[in-house]
C-alpha cells in the first residue's frame, strides 16, 4: 500500500490512534467520571454527540445553501443594475 | 507616588508622531515600541507602583476629569479592566511585528489610533468616556478596511461605519436616558426587567450587542474581515467584537436573555461557515461563534460564568490573531485566500501552517491548548446551573469548530490532495520552504506560543489574573478530557465520511445584512423614484386646481362679470324670493 504524503491526514492518523489509546485507557477507570447530567452517563454519549452534530452540521448547512448561496459577484451584479 | 500614565492615551497620542519621522528603518522601530511603552506601563501598573489593585469590586481611580456637573474617570484600573488593557497591548506588539513590512504610513497610524483608543475604552469608568474611545475606535477600524484600496473594500467599510454609528447612537440614547433617571454616568451594573421603565437599557443592550456580533446583528463582522487590509483588518477582528462584550460583562452580567442569545449565536455561525468560501470569512464566522460563548458566559452570570467569559475573551483575541494571521500570510503572498482557488500550498508556507494548526487546535478546545482551558469554564458553568440544553448547544459547538478550523480551513487552504499549487498562484511564489517574511513568522510566533503557554499551564499569570477566584474549577480532569477526546475523534469521523461536502465552491452565502442590502435598497430606491415621481404628480395637479381657482376669483368669466345688469337681476330675484317667502309663510 502506498503510504501517504499528506501532513495533514498523517497528523489527523497520528491523532485517530492516539485519542482512542486515550479513550481505551480511561474506560478501564470509567468509574472516576463524574457528569452534571444524567445523559452524560449513557455509555459513549459524547462519541454518538460528536458524529451526529458534525453530521448534522454539515448536511444541515447544506440544504441551508440551497436557500442561501449565491454566485460570488451577486452584490456587485445587483449594484450595476 | 508616581503619577500613572494612561497606556491608552500614550498609544493614541503617540500614533500621529508616525508619518513625522523620516527614515523608514525608525518608522518601524516605533511602531514596535510604542506597544511595548504601553506594555510598560501597565507592569508597572500591576507592580503596584502607582498603587496597589485591590480585590475585584474596588478599583484604582486615576485621570479623574471634572466636565460639567460630572466627573469623567479615565482610569478604571481594577482586575477586570487591567487583564484586557494586557492582552490588547500585547496582542497589538504581535500584530505590529506581524505587519512591520507595510508601506502605507496611515495604515500603521490607523491601526495605533485603533490599538490605542480600545485600550481607552477598556480604562474608562464612566459611560461617556467609554462611548467617546469606542467611537475613535471605529472610526480607525474604517480606515483600516479602506486602507485595502478595493471596490469592496469601500462598500464594506461604509457598512461597517453604518453599523458600529448605529450601534454608539443606541447606546447613547440609552446611557442618556439612565443618566438622566438615575443621575449616574458610571459604566456599571444596570438594572434589568421587562417593560417601558426598562426601554433605556434595551437601547444599550442593543448597542452592545450589534459591537459584540451578537445573532441577529452580526452580518458586518464577516463582511468587514473579509475585505478589510490584509494585515490592517486583523486590528479590527482583535478588538472590536471584545470592546462591546467588556461592556456588556459590565453593565449587563446574569441576563439571562443574554445566555440564549449567546448560546444561538454559538451555533448558528457554524451553519454559515460550512458554507464559507473565503478563508478570512469562515474565520469571521467562528469568531462570532465564539463570541456566542462570551455573550452566554456573561449572561450566566455565576462567577464561573463571568471568569469563562473574560478568560475566553484573552484566549480568543490570542488564538484568533493566529488563525487570521494564517489566512493573511496566504493572501499577501499569493493575493487569494478563496478556497476554490487555492490548495497545495503546504509545501511553500510550512511554518506558517504549524503556526496556523495551533490557533486551530486552540479555537476547537483540544486538551493542552488555551481554548480548552477558558471555554470550558462556560460550558462548566452552563452545566452548574441546571440548563442541559444551553450545555449541549455549548458543548456541541466546539465540534463545530473543530470541524472547521482544524480540518476544513487547513485542507482547503494548504492541501486539497494537491502537490502544487495552481499555476496562477505558482508564479508568485519562490521554491522555498517558507514564502511567508520573517516578520510575519515572529508575529504569529507570539501568539502562538502563548496559546500553548496558556494550555498547558493556565495557572499563573492567567488564572491569577481573573476578576473572580477561579479556585474550585480545573480545567484539566479525567472526565472532561475523557469526553472532549471522544467528540473529537468521532467528529473526524464524520468529518470523513462526508469529507466532499466540505470543499470549497465559488459561491457567495447570503446573511442577514441581505435585508438591508437588497430589500432595504429597494425601499430607498422606490422612496427615490416611484414615490417622489407620485408626489411631483399630486403636487402638480393640486397646483392646478388651485391655479384655476385662483385665476376664477381675480378674472371671473364673461357671465359672472359684476355688471349693473347682472346686479339688478340678482336683486331683482332675491326680492321676489323673498315676497313668496312672506306670503306663504305669513
Amino acid at each position: 500500500m502506498k503510504k501517504t504524503k499528506n501532513v495533514l491526514l498523517r497528523l489527523y492518523y497520528i491523532f485517530f490512534l492516539g485519542g482512542s489509546v486515550v479513550i481505551g485507557l480511561f474506560l478501564l477507570y470509567s468509574d472516576m467520571l463524574h457528569y452534571h447530567f444524567s445523559f452524560q452517563y449513557i455509555p459513549g454519549f459524547f462519541a454518538i454527540y460528536g458524529f451526529i452534530y458534525c453530521a448534522i452540521l454539515i448536511l444541515g448547512a447544506k440544504l441551508l445553501g440551497l436557500l442561501l448561496e449565491r454566485r460570488e459577484d451577486y452584490y456587485e451584479k445587483r449594484r450595476r443594475r | 507616588m508616581i503619577e500613572w500614565i494612561h497606556p491608552g492615551i500614550v498609544i493614541l497620542l503617540g500614533a500621529f508622531l508616525l508619518p513625522l519621522l523620516r527614515n523608514r528603518k525608525a518608522k518601524q522601530a516605533y511602531f514596535v515600541l510604542l506597544p511595548i511603552a504601553g506594555l510598560t506601563i501597565l507592569i508597572l501598573t500591576s507592580m503596584g507602583v502607582f498603587g496597589i489593585i485591590p480585590p475585584y469590586p474596588d478599583a484604582l481611580h486615576k485621570w479623574c476629569i471634572p466636565f460639567l456637573q460630572y466627573t469623567l474617570e479615565l482610569g478604571r484600573i481594577d482586575k477586570l479592566s487591567i487583564i484586557f488593557a494586557y492582552v490588547y497591548v500585547v496582542i497589538g506588539l504581535a500584530m505590529n511585528i506581524f505587519a512591520l513590512r507595510g508601506k502605507k504610513d496611515w495604515e500603521h497610524v490607523s491601526a495605533l489610533i485603533h490599538i490605542g483608543s480600545s485600550v481607552s475604552a477598556i480604562f474608562a469608568g464612566d459611560l461617556f468616556t467609554y462611548i467617546f474611545f469606542v467611537e475613535i475606535a471605529v472610526w480607525s477600524a474604517v480606515f483600516l478596511i479602506w486602507f485595502r484600496g478595493t471596490k469592496t473594500s469601500l462598500g464594506s467599510g461604509f457598512r461597517y461605519f453604518f453599523w458600529h454609528v448605529l450601534a454608539g447612537a443606541f447606546f447613547l440614547g440609552g446611557s442618556i436616558i439612565h443618566v438622566q433617571t438615575t443621575g449616574s454616568i458610571d459604566l456599571a451594573l444596570m438594572p434589568w426587567g421587562w417593560g417601558w421603565d426598562y426601554i433605556g437599557y434595551y437601547l444599550m443592550m442593543l448597542g452592545l450587542l450589534i459591537d459584540a456580533g451578537s445573532f441577529p446583528v452580526h452580518a458586518w463582522l464577516p463582511d468587514a474581515y473579509s475585505t478589510g487590509a490584509v494585515t490592517g483588518v486583523l486590528y479590527v477582528t482583535a478588538y472590536s467584537t471584545k470592546t462591546g462584550i467588556y461592556g456588556l460583562i459590565r453593565c449587563f452580567p446574569g441576563v439571562e436573555l443574554l445566555m440564549w442569545l449567546g448560546v444561538i449565536t454559538a451555533v448558528f455561525a457554524l451553519y454559515m461557515a460550512v458554507l464559507e468560501n473565503d478563508a478570512r470569512r469562515l474565520c469571521g464566522y467562528h469568531i462570532i461563534s465564539q463570541d456566542g460563548y462570551m455573550i452566554a458566559g456573561a449572561g450566566i452570570g455565576t462567577y464561573l460564568g463571568l471568569n469563562g467569559s473574560v478568560s475566553h475573551i484573552i484566549c480568543h483575541i490570542i488564538y484568533s490573531c493566529v488563525l487570521l494571521m494564517g489566512a493573511s500570510t496566504v493572501l499577501s503572498v499569493t493575493g487569494t485566500c478563496k478556497f476554490s482557488e487555492t490548495g497545495g500550498l503546504y509545501k511553500y508556507f510550512r511554518i506558517s501552517f504549524w503556526l496556523y494548526l495551533i490557533g486551530g487546535f486552540s479555537i476547537s478546545g483540544v486538551p493542552l491548548f488555551n481554548g480548552f482551558v477558558s471555554k470550558s469554564m462556560t460550558i462548566e458553568a452552563a452545566e452548574l446551573i441546571h440548563q442541559p440544553l444551553a450545555y449541549l448547544m455549548l458543548e456541541g459547538a466546539t465540534v463545530g469548530t473543530f470541524l472547521h478550523t482544524a480540518i476544513k480551513l487547513p485542507w482547503n487552504l494548504w492541501f486539497q490532495g494537491r502537490k502544487e499549487p495552481p499555476a496562477d498562484i505558482k508564479i508568485k511564489l519562490k521554491e522555498k520552504r517558507e514564502n511567508t517574511p520573517i516578520n510575519m513568522l515572529i508575529g504569529m510566533s507570539i501568539p502562538a506560543f502563548l496559546c500553548v503557554f496558556i494550555g498547558v499551564y493556565p495557572y499563573y499569570p492567567f488564572y491569577d489574573m481573573l476578576p473572580w477566584p477561579v479556585s474550585p474549577f480545573v480545567p484539566y480532569t479525567t472526565t472532561r478530557v475523557f469526553s472532549m477526546v471522544q467528540m473529537f475523534i468521532f467528529t473526524f469521523l464524520a468529518a470523513w465520511f462526508l469529507r466532499t461536502l466540505i470543499r470549497g465552491t465559488p459561491t457567495y452565502t447570503l446573511d442577514s445584512d441581505w435585508l438591508g442590502r437588497i430589500p432595504g435598497n429597494a425601499l430607498v430606491s422606490f422612496c427615490e423614484k416611484p414615490l417622489i415621481a407620485f408626489g411631483s404628480f399630486l403636487d402638480r395637479n393640486i397646483l392646478k386646481v388651485t391655479y384655476f381657482i385662483i385665476s376664477c376669483v381675480r378674472s371671473p368669466i364673461p357671465e359672472m362679470r359684476m355688471t349693473p345688469r347682472a346686479i339688478g337681476l340678482g336683486a331683482l330675484a332675491v326680492l321676489a324670493l323673498f315676497s313668496l317667502f312672506l306670503i306663504v309663510y305669513i
